[in-house]
């Protein structure tokens, strides 16, 4: 088989083609403060500033020869954008939200700000992208991230109260979730126009929070519709035990779900029922973080002999991850490919 | 340089100080190929070089390691490579003041759990070098914390108990510099796991650091 560009590689995948080999693409993020030092774009700057943002996030190519970019490393660009109260952090630490002082109390609070795009914490990941497509070119593929109506509801109600409600409130829940969708829809948009080629669309309806069944009340026919109004690929990103509901999530015409280290490769498979690509799996607090590039190529194996698609961190990567163990995922891949006679 | 070219050059990293409080909060590694170690930091701002190489010297004072003829670069003697003290002896050589030296005389530390002081003192039987813990001060049982004690070495130096306060290395050698520096993490061993996985716990993304599962 001819050598594919490394987006005629992603995009086979993510349309459950044949490819040349499997791709390493983390749909989340791959920021290391190693990477920070080495092109020196240190958290949170790198999060707030296009040009350090699109220095750190090309690190996935020049040094770890990832088959993708995705600049977007945190999950707040938005709630910062909408005026949630934020935790910016330091070099070492994920920016967060400080969801014990929400901002708003239910969906008739909901609204997009005016300046929403042109507010520097979204404006930032729009003019990464446009750093990045120039410096790239259109080979690599782009992966850009909006948050999903459930994400953005944890950040803006608070995570408590806005549980509580879809138990004592359905149907305020969902008009919220509707409301909120909006984000999801000019953010991922504005991306799209920017020049990105994917968009993970991370929502966590997560294992250890929800039941597969809130997943279809609530989420199933809201993604059905993302999945049938963008018009690029999307990534699904949600963490935890999720082989629940991943039959549900093959059925919303996503093209890729992006899946936890706590289903096993061959389950999550046998759930999806080849109806969507699976991004994974690779184990983060364990495996990434402290053990070493043979237990990393382990788990590399482990997918791809499941036949999961792409081949991925779980999540994003933790910040404090060794960049040896980064490199072995994609020789994981190269070294299965040698014990297959694939290449 | 370049990733690989680090991990060809210097071997595998060690431990991560992801943060140096003594200069531009640049992160640092100690990698490892054969028994050569290796300080690096992918930072290029002035003056890195210096504090690479002033890291190294720290841990060649605190660790009784060997210092060798090329910038970051020192040697594991025999014997002393002992995973968990080398990575301790690494961050307290990056975190602490530049300044800080340990104290010459007996090897000892106060118990933050009691009143006692512990003191290890070390003696050579039959080609066995052995570490025993002792303590001063008041308290019903001061075994029960000498055996933690005891036990803290076990975990933390890969130690071998020989009874209830006293311990020896694999190699059965004298290591004073290892036990120095252990003794502040031996003595109070789930004060230690809880730093370490809150350290852990740091950059890490998931529902619990995210603030999604209370």
């Amino acid at each position: 088989m001819k050598t594919m560009t490394k987006k005629e590689r992603v995009f086979s995948a993510l349309n459950r083609q044949e490819v040349d080999r499997p791709p390493v693409a983390n749909p989340t993020s791959v920021a290391t403060v190693e990477m920070m030092d080495l092109v020196d774009a240190p958290f949170p700057e790198a999060c707030r500033s296009a040009e350090l943002n699109a220095r750190l996030a090309a690190t996935e190519i020049t040094e770890f020869d990832f088959d993708s970019i995705a600049p977007y490393f945190s999950i707040i660009q938005e709630s910062s954008a909408i005026g949630c109260d934020m935790q910016w952090e330091q070099k070492d630490n994920w920016p967060t939200v400080r969801m014990s002082n929400p901002i708003w109390q239910d969906a008739s609070d909901v609204k997009v700000p005016k300046d929403f795009l042109e507010h520097k914490d979204t404006k930032v990941i729009l003019d990464s992208i446009k750093i990045l497509r120039k410096e790239f070119g259109n080979d690599i593929p782009i992966i850009g991230k909006t948050m999903g109506p459930w994400t953005l509801a944890y950040h803006v109600f608070g995570v408590e109260k806005f549980l509580l409600g879809t138990i004592d409130n359905p149907s305020e829940t969902k008009l919220a979730l509707e409301k909120l969708k909006e984000f999801t829809y000019l953010f991922g948009e504005a991306q799209i126009d920017a020049g990105a080629d994917i968009l993970t669309v991370p929502d966590h309806a997560t294992g250890d929070l929800v039941s597969g069944q809130y997943y279809k009340t609530f989420l199933q026919d809201l993604h059905t519709e993302m999945a049938e109004s963008f018009k690029v690929p999307l990534i699904l990103h949600i963490c935890g035990q999720t082989v629940d509901r991943m039959p549900a999530i093959a059925e919303t015409g996503m093209h890729a779900f992006h899946f936890d280290s706590k289903n096993k490769p061959e389950d999550a498979m046998n759930a999806v029922q080849n109806k969507i690509s699976l991004v994974g799996n690779i184990n983060n607090p364990e495996t990434l973080y402290s053990k070493n590039t043979t237990e990393v190529k382990k788990e590399v194996f482990d997918c791809l002999n499941a036949g999961v698609q792409i081949i991925a961190p779980e999540c994003a990567i933790p910040l404090k991850t060794k960049s040896e163990n980064l490199i072995a995922i994609t020789e994981g891949v190269t070294d299965w490919l040698s014990e297959h006679n694939k290449n | 340089m370049r990733v690989f070219e680090v991990r060809e050059q210097f071997g595998n990293c060690l431990e991560l100080v992801s943060m140096d409080p003594n200069f531009h909060n640049i992160t640092v590694g100690l990698f490892i190929k054969n028994d050569i170690l290796t300080v690096w930091s992918y930072s290029k701002k002035e003056g890195v070089k210096s504090r690479l190489n002033t890291i190294r010297d720290k841990m060649v004072e605190l660790g009784g390691l060997k210092s060798i003829d090329e910038d970051f670069k020192l040697k594991v003697p025999r014997g002393y490579f002992i995973e968990r003290p080398l990575r301790f002896l690494f961050t307290q050589s990056v975190e602490k003041d530049p300044a800080f030296k340990f104290d010459n005389g007996p090897i000892s530390a106060s118990d933050n759990k009691t009143k006692l002081s512990f003191t290890i003192r070390g003696v050579n039987k039959k080609d066995n070098y052995i570490y025993v813990v002792s303590t001063t001060g008041e308290h019903e049982r001061p075994i029960i914390r000498i055996r933690a004690v005891v036990g803290g070495f076990v975990k933390y130096g890969e130690c071998i108990k020989l009874n209830d306060e006293s311990f020896c290395f694999k190699d059965k050698k004298q290591h004073d510099e290892y036990v120095r520096i252990l003794l502040p993490y031996a003595r109070n061993v789930s004060a230690v796991e809880n730093m370490i996985t809150t350290s852990e716990q740091t950059g890490q993304m998931n529902t619990q650091t995210l603030g999604f599962s209370q």
